[in-house]
């Protein structure tokens, strides 16, 4: 039978007994029996009190913090004189107490404003406490409750004649990229034939990357990890505690990026973010290894913007990452997209993240060389079981939403062909579009909103908002940053989207690195929004619905086009998923690389 | 020899605070003084927001930037 406890609540404040009140109705409900004494009682009074029967616990709650030490010290003298102390355990809790304060002022326990009512009855009862926070997190498979099926039968039609296009195109085509990732999943299968494999993987490479194999050539800037640093790395122990950023389980998973440069630090800050409670961490690359054939092996230090994508980098970082947190690697627009796809497989990542059209049109790499890099990661991601997104990043330069949102489906529908996994992303942003053409003039609620419900009209799949969300509404003010972003997480989550990334409030700040504290900042700003909305909504205003039928309009106007034309590849060169006035740009990057196969 | 508590720092310290100034040009040399007089080698102003009689400044002093040796793995 459960052992029951006598426990006295002493209110030691004027007026604050909410705290107090809160743990008796839990104590009670436990079966103790309790005594509450009302407020504002003179120390004399409740000694008197505490001294009328014997009570196993005397709880002592205080919010004021003036004088705090100097009272509480008087009330242990006056228990201690009484002989209380010696009959009874002296617990001091609320907002004024530390548990240093409490541990001088000889309380038999201290529990700050940060304790919770379970945790103290816990303690009452003598039992170990694990908190909600302190189980660890279990990835759901954000994919599994849905069917991808094509909901709007013009648009299916559409996809289906240009994804067909495309495989047909790519059937007989190859390029040194995916060259590479043959040899380096040979490597990996055959690791006593590596010597050999790198001489016919470097014939593939710029030169830098082969100076970096054979002459130890560090490229500009970058460093190597010493064996100390991570003998030391390893001295940092995480905590396995969490908090929750979700106040619900129905609230989007919060998933952030990592690219500091370091893998060192990305692994610090990943350590510090998973206590804070995000689901799972983005790993990204700097912008010139979208433009160099190759990537460089090894533990190495970056001192600019993004991690370098060795194997061992990813690597590494991935090992550090708490279990249970979503781990993606970005390999969506560049030269190196096949190898980096093949990377993320190999180290079992949850997702990775491909998209031709944004890669090719405005990132630089030629259309011909991403797509068909991008048909072949997409089936290393296939067969390798890792899921992929689809940012549609393009939608940064300018281009229309809806041209964004059809290169989007098309690599979506091409995924699915291909027996891969796709998740849809599209931007939650202050869309240059959008700022051209007054969308968001009036609110950010609108447009963003019109998004998701036409996607969700034409497909049932998941949707990642990102990248991230909020996007061009930041400032460097940390308020203003912080709030932006958490009022796009409460959109996030009425819509509601299943996964949202989301930035630091130096996400406006282009001159250093992001600071820890600096992503502290959102995921406190995180959380309070879901704190705040719980189930509620943040709703769009009826001038969503015309945007959203906008947006589908102009998708099957894209979608068309592309059809017409006949060669995807051509649909990017030519400006149908976005013109140069738009800001549609095809990448020179690898132009003139894609060759046929030999049979 | 005691460390410094320097390398205790992940990777930077930021100071919020408001100066008292006319014009935001003064409150950018203030903020870049109080940078320089509290001893950091590098930093920056991130944000600074004036309001005509007063700056509101958030500023950074890099400890360790990515790349650094970092004074926690020593």
């Amino acid at each position: 039978m459960k052992k029951t406890y006598s426990i006295l609540l002493v209110p030691f404040d004027p007026v604050h007994d909410l705290g107090i009140r809160m743990i008796n109705k839990n104590l009670i409900e436990s079966g103790h029996q309790t005594v509450v004494l009302p407020p504002d009682l003179p120390i004399e009074e409740i000694v008197k009190r505490a001294s009328e029967k014997h009570f196993d616990y005397i709880l002592v709650s205080r919010t004021m913090g003036y004088n705090v030490a100097e009272l509480l010290a008087r009330l242990v003298d006056q228990l201690d004189a009484a002989g209380i102390r010696e009959k009874s355990k002296i617990i001091i809790g609320g907002k004024a107490v530390t548990s240093e304060m409490a541990a001088e002022l000889g309380f038999d326990m201290g529990f700050t404003e940060r304790c919770t009512v379970e945790e103290a009855v816990a303690y009452i009862e003598g039992r170990t406490f694990v908190s909600d926070t302190e189980r660890e997190k279990k990835k759901e498979n954000i994919i599994a409750k849905y069917s991808y099926d094509l909901k709007n039968p013009i648009i299916k039609k559409l996809l289906d004649a240009i994804t067909d296009q495309i495989l047909c195109w790519a059937e007989d085509k190859t390029s040194p990229g995916i060259r590479r990732a043959e040899l380096r999943m040979e490597m990996f299968n055959h690791p006593g034939k590596i010597e050999k494999l790198t001489k016919e993987y470097l014939a593939f490479c710029d030169e830098p990357i082969v100076n970096a194999y054979t002459k130890g050539e560090l490229i500009s800037g970058t460093r190597k990890v010493s064996d100390e640093e991570i003998e030391n790395l390893g001295k940092i122990k995480p905590s396995s505690s969490t908090r929750s950023i979700q106040h619900l389980p129905s609230q989007p998973k919060v998933i952030i990026f990592t690219g500091s440069g370091c893998p060192i630090m990305d692994i610090v800050h990943n350590y510090i973010a998973a206590e804070c409670g995000i689901d799972g961490s983005i790993f990204i690359c700097p912008s010139w290894v979208a433009r160099m054939e190759g990537l460089l092996q090894g533990l190495i230090s970056h001192e600019e913007d993004g991690t370098i994508p060795t194997f061992e980098n990813i690597a590494f970082v991935k090992k550090h990452l708490r279990k249970g947190l979503y781990f993606q690697v970005r390999a969506h627009r560049g030269l190196n997209t096949v190898e980096t796809a093949l990377y993320a497989g190999q180290i079992k990542a949850d997702f990775s993240k491909i998209n031709p059209v944004y890669g090719s049109i405005n990132a630089g790499t030629d259309p011909a060389r991403l797509t068909i890099d991008a048909v072949n990661a997409i089936k290393i991601m296939a067969q390798m079981n890792v899921a992929y997104d689809i940012p549609a990043n393009d939608e940064l330069s300018g281009i229309p939403t809806f041209k964004n949102f059809a290169g989007m489906l098309i690599v979506a529908a091409l995924g699915l062909k291909l027996g891969a996994r796709p998740v849809l992303k599209p931007l939650f942003c202050f869309a240059p579009y959008a700022m051209l053409y007054g969308q968001m003039n009036n609110n950010f609620v609108d447009y963003n909103s019109a998004k998701i419900f036409a996607l969700r009209s034409i497909i049932d799949a998941p949707i990642w908002a990102g990248e991230p969300i909020a996007f061009l509404t930041q400032t460097t003010d940390r308020s203003q940053s912080a709030t932006i972003t958490a009022l796009h997480a409460g959109l996030a989550a009425s819509l509601p989207v299943d996964m949202i990334t989301f930035a630091s409030t130096d996400e406006a700040y282009s001159r250093g690195a992001i600071t820890i504290a600096s992503r502290i900042d959102t995921f406190n700003s995180l959380r309070t929004i879901f704190r705040f909305l719980g189930d509620a909504k943040i709703v769009p205003s009826p001038k969503s619905k015309i945007y959203t039928e906008q947006l589908i309009d102009g998708i099957i106007k894209v979608l068309t086009t592309v059809k017409k034309r006949g060669s995807f590849v051509d649909s990017l060169y030519e400006g149908d998923f976005g013109t140069r006035e738009e800001g549609g740009n095809p990448g020179r990057a690898g132009r003139g690389t894609v060759t046929k196969k030999q049979s | 020899m005691k460390e410094s508590v320097f390398e205790k720092v992940v990777d930077a310290i930021d100071i919020e605070t408001v100066f008292l100034c006319s014009t935001e040009a003064e409150g950018k040399s203030l903020s870049l003084r109080l940078i320089k007089e509290l001893g950091f080698k590098e930093g920056d102003i991130i944000s600074l927001d004036f309001s005509g009689t007063s700056a509101r400044v958030r500023l950074r002093g890099y400890v360790y930037k990515p790349g650094d040796q970092y004074g926690w793995v020593k």
